[in-house]
């Protein structure tokens, strides 16, 4: 048993904060919530929407028609066509089911016009058939604006005179978490040990540098000059001993290239939250797209590992963020939380907590007077110690074990068959930390990886003989995993939120398997399970 | 006495006068070892990319040889990690004047605790001999065989301009001078910032033009007139110029790390589980 709930207006009329009122009421009465957000780049003006999809079986994505709508504004009128049969719209539009007029119950209770999204939701409620009760109790959360919000919405609730569709069915009680991405990033962050947060402003990575500088947890979100700044500064951060994540989205990235690569020869472990935006250059900035992988995986200079990990979900975001910052610290790489807007900015609800394959570690050994800042060893591996407890280097130059700039053939090859052995050190530590999952039963298999997972894993319960292989470490890439599934299927599609489809490329490259058959996305809008049920069907005719 | 020396083997030009900044980079350690203001493995020598930047590879201190203009941000983020570090920063003026100004404006601004020493040779001598934006106008470096088309910057009233805590200038052969102010600047509790006059023998080699026009201020001034001073040279060749050298400027005000609480972050390092309680904050 489920719905869909679309809340529509202009920017800056609260339907953000209306969505989460509305969404906690549900998620707190063990109801399972999907959070969609859709805002432009601007600040006032223009329309901001939320989709909620509402259920008592956990659900991560959501669909493009709905049952119930709020549509406010004069932006809104779109969705009147997006209505289910029995769907009730209330609103101020020419057009809705419901037509309400928030103004002028406003200047009855003598509030302001921001409360009139109070008013329309308390109409919601009674079209719900919902108590009422529970939406005031939520609305405390609006601190000094608390008793108007709550006098607005009961007024709403007893004016609405529309029809009314109630939702009844029973949820199963226990707990549940209701969380985006960037919360899920930043408390995974702080849960790993992490230091400092450094980043520039750059949507849609930024909500993670807001919500970090906030807390009150021992770590410090600092904003610095530009991305170059930034992923600089991190280096030097790390080398002195802190642990550090910086963060920013594909322009920054970009800039972030030359000292990415430098990361690569100094061996200085980082993580960068990397969230994609549609491009190229500003490209769509609100927007999703998982369009940036390639560059991504071939981001900086020269020849050297690197760990990229694509989370498809916030709880699997919290889990894999603690194993960016182990293998960073561990094998002294630079890992990149690959996530883009859509995993970023949506809310989705869990019953249970993460677990956790790796333990927490900072790699530093206790500095003899021998120390060797790039030993050479076995594994391509070279113990990480710091300044200021004895002599450490790092350097941008092709150097020896103590650091010291070479150019001599035979140096050089020593240090490039170390750095060239940590590669297989690597693919072995991922191994273990579960690359690929694999959802659902059948012959049929579609492959994707980062948050196209939730349309996916919903979509795929509508469907007979359909598994779907998600991929979670894109580097070091598990190609065996990959190659089996695949394989093992009698037809095989990818799934991917981009224009070409990047995920083919990368598992021909590392398994040899072309794989033709392709659903792409490119609009900067996610997925919608249904529509994605349909193409799947329709790919596998 | 603790050896400041390193086994390498020195490319510069014979006669270079970064081996003179080098001897009293280390005369300036291991002085301020001896006077216990620091220890030995507190020093950090960072560098850009550049002639100057060699300095790394002949210096026995941690060290961090950065990229071509970001040897300032990577400095930052070494003082953010741990405080307690005696950060050297050399940079050449074509890597903090050039490829790295923004950073410069920056730190002057946020005031980072290191000393940054810049060996201003008027010149990108490691890349053999282009301008840089401290070239005067007129010098034909090979990307500008007619002439360098541009005027200088000034670069120390730049420093002063964008909130400098510590503003210097010396000349690459004054050994005693360089190696006092350099001093100076290690133990300024702020971002100190020392232009240093380098003559480069090979491919910028302004020594006559330098030598009779320098002379000694008495400062630091208060900041009118540091300005003032800052502008009586504007790195020009022009014939009539009186180039002053010594400190402008000197203030103490918090710093980057002092902002956000000089946390020594490589010491808050046991080994520990991972926090998953933190999960819990997303219940409803
Ligand atoms: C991003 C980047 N661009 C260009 C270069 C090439 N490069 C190496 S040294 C240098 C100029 C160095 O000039 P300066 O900083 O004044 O140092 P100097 O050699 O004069 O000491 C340049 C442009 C580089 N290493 N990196
Ligand atoms: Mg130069």
């Amino acid at each position: 048993m489920e719905f869909q709930i679309t809340i529509a207006g202009e920017a800056g009329q609260g339907i953000a904060k209306s969505a989460e009122i509305v969404s906690k009421d549900f998620v707190s009465r063990g109801f399972y919530v999907f959070n969609y957000r859709d805002y432009g780049s601007l600040i006032r003006g223009g329309e901001n929407f939320n989709v909620l999809r509402i259920s008592d079986e956990p659900v991560y994505s959501n669909d493009w028609t709905n049952d119930f709508a709020i549509l406010f504004g004069k932006f809104s009128s779109h969705h009147l066509n997006k209505m289910k049969q029995n769907g009730i719209s209330i609103g101020t539009l020419e057009g809705v089911q419901a037509k309400m007029n928030p103004s002028l119950i406003i200047k009855e209770i003598g509030a302001n016009k921001i409360v009139e999204n109070a008013v329309l939701l308390g109409a919601l409620y009674k079209a719900m058939g919902q108590p009422i009760e529970a939406l005031i109790k939520q609305m405390e959360t609006y601190g000094k604006h608390t008793k108007v919000n709550q006098i607005a919405a009961q007024k709403g609730y007893d004016t609405y005179n529309g029809e009314v569709n109630e939702i009844r069915f029973n949820v199963r009680k226990g707990n549940r978490y209701y969380v985006s991405g960037s919360n899920a990033i930043s408390q995974g962050a702080i849960a790993s040990g992490m230091d400092l947060y450094i980043a520039y402003p750059m949507t849609p990575a930024t909500p993670v540098l807001h919500i970090l500088a906030r807390v009150k947890d021992d770590v410090r979100a600092i904003q610095l000059e530009n991305e170059i700044g930034v992923i600089s500064a991190g280096l030097g951060a790390s080398f002195a001993g802190a642990n550090v994540m910086v963060g920013t989205s594909g322009g920054g990235f970009a800039l972030m290239n030359e000292a990415l690569s430098l990361q690569g020869i100094s061996e200085i472990p980082i993580v960068t939250y990397m969230c994609m935006r549609p491009g190229p250059a500003t490209g769509i900035p609100t927007y999703t797209g998982q369009g940036d992988m390639q560059f991504v995986l071939n981001s900086g200079h020269g020849e050297y590992s690197k760990v990229v990990i694509a989370p498809g979900d916030p709880k699997e975001a919290f889990e894999r963020t603690a194993e960016a910052f182990y293998l960073a610290n561990k094998y002294r790489v630079l890992s990149v939380l690959l996530t883009d807007k859509h995993l970023a900015e949506s809310d989705y609800t869990f019953d249970s907590s993460p677990t956790f394959r790796v333990k927490p570690t900072r790699n530093l050994v206790n500095q003899s007077k021998d120390y060797l800042s790039y030993k050479i060893t076995e594994d391509g591996n070279s113990p990480r110690a710091v300044p200021g407890k004895g002599i450490a280097r790092a350097t941008s130059y092709e150097h020896d074990e103590m650091g010291y700039t070479v150019e001599e053939s035979e140096k050089i090859k020593i240090m490039v068959e170390k750095r060239l052995r940590k590669a297989k050190t690597l693919e072995d530590a991922v191994k273990k930390l579960e690359p690929i999952t694999v959802y659902g039963k059948g012959k049929r298999l579609v492959i994707s990886w980062g948050s196209t997972k939730g349309a996916i894993v919903d979509a795929i319960k509508l469907l007979e003989d359909t598994r779907f292989l998600q991929i979670s470490y894109l580097k070091p890439f598990p190609s065996e995993e990959v190659k089996k599934e695949i394989e093992e299927s009698l037809d095989v599609a990818i799934i991917e939120n981009s224009a070409t489809g990047q995920i083919a490329a990368l598992i021909r490259e590392n398994t040899g398997l072309e794989i033709k058959k392709k659903i792409l996305k490119y609009d900067g809008r996610p997925f919608g399970y249904l529509e994605l049920a349909d193409k799947i069907k329709e790919m596998f005719k | 006495m603790i050896n400041l020396n390193t086994s390498e083997q020195n490319t510069w030009c014979p006669g270079c006068h970064n081996f003179v900044i080098l001897s009293c980079a280390k005369k300036a350690v291991s002085e301020l070892i001896n006077e216990g203001h620091a220890k030995h493995e507190d020093f950090v020598t960072v560098t850009g990319i550049g002639c100057h930047a060699k300095l790394y590879d002949y210096i026995n201190t941690s060290g961090f040889y950065g990229l071509h203009g970001r040897a300032i941000p990577t400095a930052n983020g070494i003082t953010l990690g741990n405080p307690k570090l005696k950060v050297m920063t050399f940079a050449g003026d074509g890597d903090v004047y050039a490829e790295g100004i923004s950073h410069f404006i920056n730190a002057a601004r946020v005031n980072p605790n290191y000393a940054l020493f810049v060996n201003n040779n008027k010149i990108f001598a490691l890349t053999t001999g282009q301008v840089t934006p401290t070239s005067e106008k007129g010098f034909p470096g090979r990307s500008t065989p007619k002439g360098n088309p541009f005027t200088p910057m000034n670069p120390v009233s730049l420093a002063l301009e964008a909130g400098a805590s510590f503003v210097a200038r010396e000349y690459s052969l004054d050994v005693k001078n360089l190696t006092e102010t350099m001093k100076a600047a290690i133990k300024h509790k702020g971002f100190a910032y020392v232009d240093i006059i380098q003559p480069c023998i090979t491919f910028h080699n302004f020594t006559e033009y330098v030598k009779d026009k320098m002379y000694r201020l008495n400062g630091p001034f208060e900041y009118k007139k540091a300005m003032e001073k800052a502008k009586e040279w504007d790195y020009s060749d022009s014939a009539d110029a009186k180039i002053p050298v010594g400190i402008f400027y000197e203030e103490e005000r918090p710093t980057l790390s002092d902002l956000f609480d000089n946390k020594n972050w490589s010491e808050a390092y046991p080994e520990r589980k991972i926090n998953s309680a933190l999960w819990e904050r997303f219940k409803v």
